[in-house]
């Protein structure tokens, strides 16, 4: 078993990730790879929408760029997907469960950034946060 | 003035001689006789050395003291040469003081001496004495007062040896005659006069012209000068402040200008709102770019958070997963997977014990067929759970750090709003106005300000101009004034200098003018005289002294006879030429007369005796005589006007000294 170095995208989803990076109207112009990725697996996981595992895969964030907290964050998320913290044990597992939520959440993102008003998108997501934060904030 | 006493004491012969004349106003000749040598002519010294200190015809390198006092003196004594001649009104006493000295000798003590002060307490050894009914009062300055009544210079008119007379006659006669009668007619006090004033007109008024510059007029036209440019400067500051004037009053008019076309706007003008709004624009810009800053800022704090937000009920649950684990005592493991796998495979425990006794290995092999796989991922839900609980935190910290964020954002956005709201107003106070006539206005009032500012840095190099140009009047003004004294006193030692050039001409004059009366006062008196002593009276007609002092006796046919003149005739007219100066003089001292009749024949000593009593009546005489001159003829002739006869006794000690006495006949 090769050691995991890099996380993946699904080579379909390049295009998306790279407009919503270089398109002049795409509010996260300009964002690093890493952010969207998370952007992506957190709407994945949030929307419930994973993919199957993915076929055509292409690496796209290297792992020691992401910070302990990233790391941390694809950790609850392959623990959450798999009810078991054993999940842990197999790091493959781990960064393949957040490959099929990015890749499911891409397209959300995708959507997000570009059927919005200018503007909208961040203030839609900061409603949604706040919303969220909110939420766990009184249930604490 | 006449001489009352005379006495001498220890002056030469006479060791204490007291001799005394009566009033001249009855007899007013007085006859001293002595023999040749008996001390006559010292008698007459002894009155001139005390007078004034000098005695003619004397060997003065002899002492004065008289030669036995100063044999009688022990050595270390000190003895006193004193003359006291008392006139009618004045007292004068002469003194001189001698010492002996140890081996001898006899020393003439300076009054300045300390030996001579300590005596009395005097350093003078001249002293005179006013006669008043109070007594007599020390005078202050014996020597001028002897000189008002008998100049030492005339003296020798008033005390004279008779045999010299004729001297006046012989060949140099002119220039003796001449200085008789400069001196007679006190004319060095004109020569004093007139050397004092040349020397004065030369030393002070002459030096004191010459120094006395006369640039006046050089400085009042430099003062004209420095005036007039001033003038032209005053003239020149005048002007630029019309010109500021006129360049302030169009600023004015411009300003109204402005102001009427800006009148619903707040004071100031459009420049200074387009300046506001061009600052305001500024600052707008650079706040945008900080709202676009935070903004960015706030979306990548809500991209990075987004994540975690939306899975933080997820992460908080496998927080307490592992809580619960850990509660559970599965974490941290007990040991570890790969250690049993190593003791059932060794069938040996560390402890050196058999695994194959006692199902101890079955044991083993259960226990690691229950032992799962969290004691492989320990150490990562070790490591794993601090992050959790700082996301956990961080999330719970998303609402106060979005706040902060939002907060900044939202004052950043209030302040530019009103930044715009600003510019807004100032777009709408501008908005209507005819731009292009404010602008050239503006500009308009800016030139005019630049030139104003020009126009004023050129008033004030005037005005420094100008102050200097005060300094420089003032300077000059007193330079002026300096001088103009300086004038003043050059007009004055200009009037001194004519002054002194007339009072010399005067002086020259009168001085002139008093030799000539003088000498034709002389010259009558002499003529006078002469004709009444002369026994040939018919013989001679006129005595004359011309011009250059030479003197001329004319006879009946008036042919000049002073060559054929005979001595004894030449001897009166001596007399008379002395008489006369003796008269025209003016000063009344008593005449003292040695040796008149001296080698005179009988005749004219008769005829003179008979005739001196007349010309020179009311004066004092006192004649000092030798026996044979002063004969029965002459004593009868004189009789009724001789008041005292006295003989002098005369003694010679020998290898001691000499002693005079003077006794009454």
């Amino acid at each position: 078993m090769s050691k995991i170095d890099r996380i993946s995208i699904q080579e379909e989803d390049w295009g998306k990730y790279e407009e919503i990076r270089e398109r002049e109207e795409s509010p996260l112009k300009g964002s690093q790879n890493k952010i969207l990725y998370l952007l992506a697996l957190s709407l994945g996981f949030k929307y419930d929408m994973k993919s199957d595992e993915l076929k055509n895969k292409k690496g796209f964030v290297r792992l020691d760029t992401l910070s302990e907290k990233d790391k941390a964050l694809i950790k609850v998320l392959a623990i959450e997907e798999s009810d078991t913290l054993e999940v842990l044990d197999d790091k493959a597992q781990v960064y393949e469960i957040a490959d099929k939520y990015a890749t499911g959440g891409v397209g959300l993102l995708y959507e997000g950034v570009f059927s919005n008003e200018p503007g909208e998108y961040f203030k839609k997501m900061e409603e949604e946060l706040v919303g969220l934060a909110e939420d766990f904030s009184e249930n604490n | 003035m006449w001489i009352k006493k005379i006495k001498l004491k220890n002056y030469r012969p006479y060791r204490n001689v007291e001799v005394n004349f009566q009033s001249p106003e009855e007899n007013n000749f007085n006859i001293i006789q002595g023999t040749n040598g008996a001390g006559k002519t010292t008698f007459l010294n002894a009155i001139t050395w005390c007078l004034h200190g000098k005695e003619p015809s004397i060997d003065t390198n002899k002492l004065l003291l008289n030669n036995i006092k100063k044999t009688e003196l022990k050595p270390g004594e000190i003895a006193e040469v004193k003359v006291r001649i008392k006139f009618n009104n004045l007292e004068i006493v002469r003194k001189a003081r001698f010492k002996k000295g140890e081996e001898g000798g006899v020393m003439r003590i300076p009054p300045e001496n300390r030996i001579y002060r300590d005596l009395d307490g005097k350093t003078s050894e001249l002293k005179a004495f006013e006669t008043t009914p109070r007594g007599d009062k020390e005078i202050k300055n014996p020597e001028l007062i002897i000189d008002q009544k008998i100049p030492k210079d005339l003296r020798k008119y008033f005390f004279f040896d008779g045999e010299k007379l004729k001297e006046y006659f012989e060949e140099e006669d002119r220039k003796e005659i001449k200085k008789a009668i400069l001196d007679i007619s006190q004319i060095s006090l004109f020569d004093e006069i007139i050397r004092r004033i040349d020397k004065t007109k030369r030393s002070k008024i002459d030096s004191k012209l010459k120094k006395l510059s006369s640039d006046v007029e050089e400085i009042i036209n430099e003062i004209e000068e420095k005036i007039e440019e001033k003038e032209r400067k005053e003239e020149k500051l005048k002007e630029k402040e019309n010109k500021k004037k006129e360049i302030k009053k169009k600023i004015k008019e411009i300003n109204n200008e402005l102001k009427e076309s800006l009148d619903k706007l707040e004071p100031g003008d459009v420049d200074n709102l387009q300046t506001e709004r061009m600052k305001l624009e500024e600052e707008l810009n650079r706040k945008n770019d900080k709202l676009n800053e935070l903004k960015e800022q706030k979306n990548e704090f809500l991209c990075k958070k987004a994540p975690f937000i939306r899975l933080h009920n997820c992460t908080k649950k496998i927080k307490e997963k592992i809580n619960e684990k850990k509660e559970a005592g599965d974490l941290p493991p007990k040991y570890k997977e790969s250690f049993l796998r190593e003791l059932i495979e060794e069938k040996e425990c560390i402890c050196g014990a058999d695994l194959n006794k006692e199902n101890r290995l079955d044991n083993l092999k259960k226990k690691l067929s229950k032992k799962n796989k969290i004691s492989n991922i320990s150490e990562e839900l070790s490591a794993l759970k601090p992050e959790l609980r700082q996301i956990i935190e961080d999330n719970q910290e998303f609402i106060k750090k979005r706040k902060e964020i939002t907060g900044k954002i939202k004052d950043l956005k209030r302040n530019m709003s009103e930044k715009e709201d600003r510019i807004e107003r100032i777009e709408n106070k501008i908005k209507g106005i005819d731009q292009k006539q404010i602008k050239a206005l503006s500009k308009q009032r800016e030139k005019l300000q630049d030139k104003k500012s020009t126009i004023q840095k050129r008033i004030g190099r005037i005005e420094g101009g100008i102050e200097n140009l005060d300094d420089k009047i003032k300077e000059l003004k007193k330079k002026k004034s300096k001088e103009l004294k300086s004038q003043k006193k050059q007009r004055e030692t200009r009037n001194q200098l004519n002054f002194a050039e007339k009072a010399l001409n005067a002086a020259k004059e009168i001085k002139s003018e008093v030799m000539r009366e003088v000498r034709e006062k002389v010259e009558r008196n002499t003529e006078r005289q002469f004709m009444e002593l002369m026994w040939k009276e018919h013989a001679y007609k006129k005595v004359e002294i011309s011009k250059n002092y030479s003197i001329s006796v004319k006879n009946s046919r008036g042919e000049e006879a002073i060559g054929v003149l005979s001595a004894g005739e030449k001897q009166a007219l001596a007399l008379s030429f002395m008489a006369a100066l003796n008269k025209v003089s003016g000063f009344e001292a008593p005449v003292i007369i040695d040796t008149l009749f001296g080698r005179l024949d009988d005749e004219i000593r008769n005829s003179i005796a008979s005739n001196l009593s007349e010309y020179l009546s009311g004066r004092q005489i006192i004649m000092l005589v030798t026996g044979t001159e002063y004969t029965n003829n002459v004593r009868k002739r004189l009789s009724e006007a001789v008041a005292t006869e006295y003989k002098i006794d005369y003694k010679e000690f020998e290898g001691k000294g000499e002693k005079a006495k003077i006794i009454n006949m």
